[in-house]
């Protein structure tokens, strides 16, 4: 049995290619696989179009419903990711209005959309990515991985964090912002290591 | 500001502490400043990344089926199609955990942007392996690009196309073709790969294999040692130690040749290999008016017959988007002037001839062929019907074209794209790309 034949770039559309108006059981299944299978990159784009807020996951769960909703006005012949894409960024538009409303101070839409289109990932960038996360995680001093481990674990502000860790603000912002450097410096490394032996 | 200063201001930006003058004087960096973008997008990257790590696959519960019903509901869709929205629902978020927390498949593979390959499965029906997946029995065939395999086992292969393999077991990889590289942890020792030609069991180790149609088989030991066996003759079996390679040799034996790690990739490549045009007409010399037996520039006729012109979309029959003249056929073939166009045949790439068709509004197509040559040696053609539709001139022949050690006499020989057509065939837009390959035939 020929299962697929694809190019990596199109292989969503293949997929998806004979989905049509109505969704019989097996496309519905492919459908839900579709979602699936974007969803880190979804939640990656999320947060490029929403630095400092909270409410990333609310924002997926939504977006993941609205695709849902409208699965059946999803034209085969398009790109899903471009299609969730889009979505998503209607949905974090909606979300940032009701936080700037309440006060909050952020970059304005235009450029936050001209950014995280600059930064879009697909599905397989992304894994790579995380894979070479963990491997630079275990490039840092232990001291160093507990700390950022522990940021990202709390996931308060960056004050209740320095209560909780008995460490100054400023010493704690130096620290990670010293850890963020080497880990990006180093996931880059990784990632261009492979464009550069092609 | 400089590079710190835009960090530390990223870092406040995502840990929702810049406020004020800050925040504005970010923004306009990152308006004015392509580098702070590309910091801007690596600092949002490792911030989604780090998240996911600590969150794992329970932030990626697909989507909440009770908040999905209650909306159908509100849709008014049917009971019935509910209950199968909900079991998809649950089988769509029992897959995302089931990825993460059951033993892994047999064998996971990922693709380099731009890979081409197709997948067959031994399985079929509700067993089939679903997803980039292989199981005993599953069947890859690479035709360009670049495939990362994971086995459960830790073995890690890295396979460059043009390949085709075959998983047998979790510990046997068939490679009927290919160039692939193995890292093999010591829990795994054991591992084997089979060829036409050869097998290797690894006996902890780092190695690599090429194996290619009309070339003998070779294995490169990158640390530790492997045990090779040639299947041929004599079937002469020895073990190859770090620093070592070896090729099939004469009667089933074996012959030392230098280590190649270059031949290798150990990493899945980021990026695309990235065309490069060689060769791009859409006929706008010499530029007529109406329909011609003007030859276009840069081509010579081929055929005793002159069935062949130029014509210009102000004769009112066609519409060509590609400039606004077209090169007709009606049973002649036109071939490139070796004067104008003089590339010659190199064996490290994959050659792309597209070519787009189309038909005169008042008279319909017929076969067009495309072809394309090594001095007068046909390497490669296409032909196709062209289609009533085709007014528009959107319809691409393509054909694709790889040497192999057989075209091995015919490098360096000119280069040429013939064009053969009948029943008023237009062409136009012909492009000539090449991706170079890393894997050499040359020894």
């Amino acid at each position: 049995m020929i299962a697929k034949n694809v190019s990596t770039a199109i292989a969503e559309f293949v997929v998806m290619a004979h989905i049509g108006m109505s969704l019989d059981a097996s496309q519905q299944a492919e459908f839900v696989g579709q979602i699936t299978r974007h969803q880190q990159a979804l939640r990656a784009y999320i947060v490029s179009l929403m630095p400092g807020m909270d409410g990333v996951q609310d924002v997926l769960q939504e977006t993941n419903l609205v695709l849902w909703e409208k699965r059946e006005k999803f034209k085969p012949a398009t790109h899903f990711q471009a299609w969730a894409f889009a979505i998503a960024r209607y949905e974090v538009k909606a979300h940032r209005r009701k936080a700037i409303a309440l006060g909050l101070a952020t970059l304005d839409d235009d450029l936050l959309e001209e950014l995280s289109e600059r930064g879009e990932q697909r599905p397989e960038e992304l894994e790579h990515r995380l894979r070479s996360l963990d491997k630079c995680l275990g490039k840092l001093q232990d001291k160093e991985r507990q700390l950022i481990e522990h940021r990202y674990f709390s996931g308060a502000t960056l004050e209740a964090f320095s209560a909780e860790c008995g460490r100054p603000v400023d010493s704690l912002r130096v620290s990670l912002f010293r850890i963020r450097a080497a880990l990006r410096k180093c996931i880059n490394k990784e990632l261009t290591r492979g464009a550069l032996d092609s | 500001m400089n590079q710190r200063e835009l960090e530390m201001q990223l870092q406040d930006l995502f840990e929702g502490r810049l406020t004020g003058d800050a925040l504005k004087e970010l923004q306009h960096e990152l308006r004015t400043n392509p580098e702070a973008k590309d910091a801007y997008c690596d600092y949002a990257h490792l911030h989604n990344a780090m998240q996911l790590r600590n969150e794992g696959v329970d932030s990626l519960n697909v989507i909440p089926m009770d908040q999905a019903i209650q909306r159908d509901r509100r849709r008014s869709f049917r009971t019935a199609m509910l209950a199968s929205v909900a079991a998809l629902i649950i089988a769509g978020v029992v897959m995302a955990l089931f990825a993460a927390r059951t033993p892994p498949p047999t064998l996971r593979f990922a693709t380099s942007p731009g890979t081409e390959l197709s997948i067959s499965h031994q399985l079929t029906g509700e067993g089939a392996p679903e997803g980039q997946v292989l199981e005993p029995g599953s069947r890859i065939e690479l035709s360009l690009g670049t495939v990362e395999l994971e086995f459960a086992s830790g073995v890690r292969g890295i396979i460059q196309g043009p390949a085709a393999m075959t998983l047998r077991r979790e510990d046997l990889l068939e490679l009927n073709e290919g160039t692939a590289w193995f890292e093999v942890p010591p829990d795994a020792t054991g591992f084997k790969v089979s060829t036409p030609e050869i097998v290797v069991t690894d006996l902890g180790t780092e190695f690599g294999i090429r194996s290619r149609p009309q070339a003998p088989d070779e294995v490169h030991v990158f640390s530790g040692k492997v045990e090779i066996l040639n299947r041929k003759g004599v079937k002469k079996q020895l073990e190859s130690t770090t620093g070592q390679a070896h090729m099939t040799g004469l009667v089933g034996r074996w012959q030392e040749i230098p280590l190649r790690r270059d031949y290798f990739l150990s990493e899945l490549p980021k990026t695309a290999p990235k065309p490069l045009v060689i060769f791009e007409d859409s006929f706008e010399n010499p530029s007529i008016t109406g329909l011609t037996n003007t030859k276009p520039s840069g081509w010579l006729h081929d055929l005793p017959t002159s069935q062949t012109g130029l014509s210009n979309n102000d004769s009112g029959k066609l519409n060509t988007p590609f400039g606004s003249q077209v090169m007709w056929s009606n049973g002649g073939a036109i071939k490139t002037n070796p004067l104008s166009f003089s590339e010659t045949l190199i064996g490290n790439a994959t050659y792309t001839l597209s070519v787009n068709v189309g038909r005169r509004s008042d008279v319909h197509g017929g076969t067009c062929t495309i072809e394309l040559l090594a001095d007068d040696t046909v390497l490669a053609s296409a032909s196709e019907a062209v289609a009533n539709s085709s007014t528009d001139f959107s319809q691409v022949v393509r054909l694709v074209f790889t040497p192999d050690e057989s075209h091995r006499k015919l490098r360096g020989k000119t280069l040429a794209i013939r064009l053969k057509g009948e029943v008023q065939t237009q062409f136009d837009n012909v492009r000539l790309e090449i991706i170079p390959t890393k894997i050499s035939g040359a020894r």
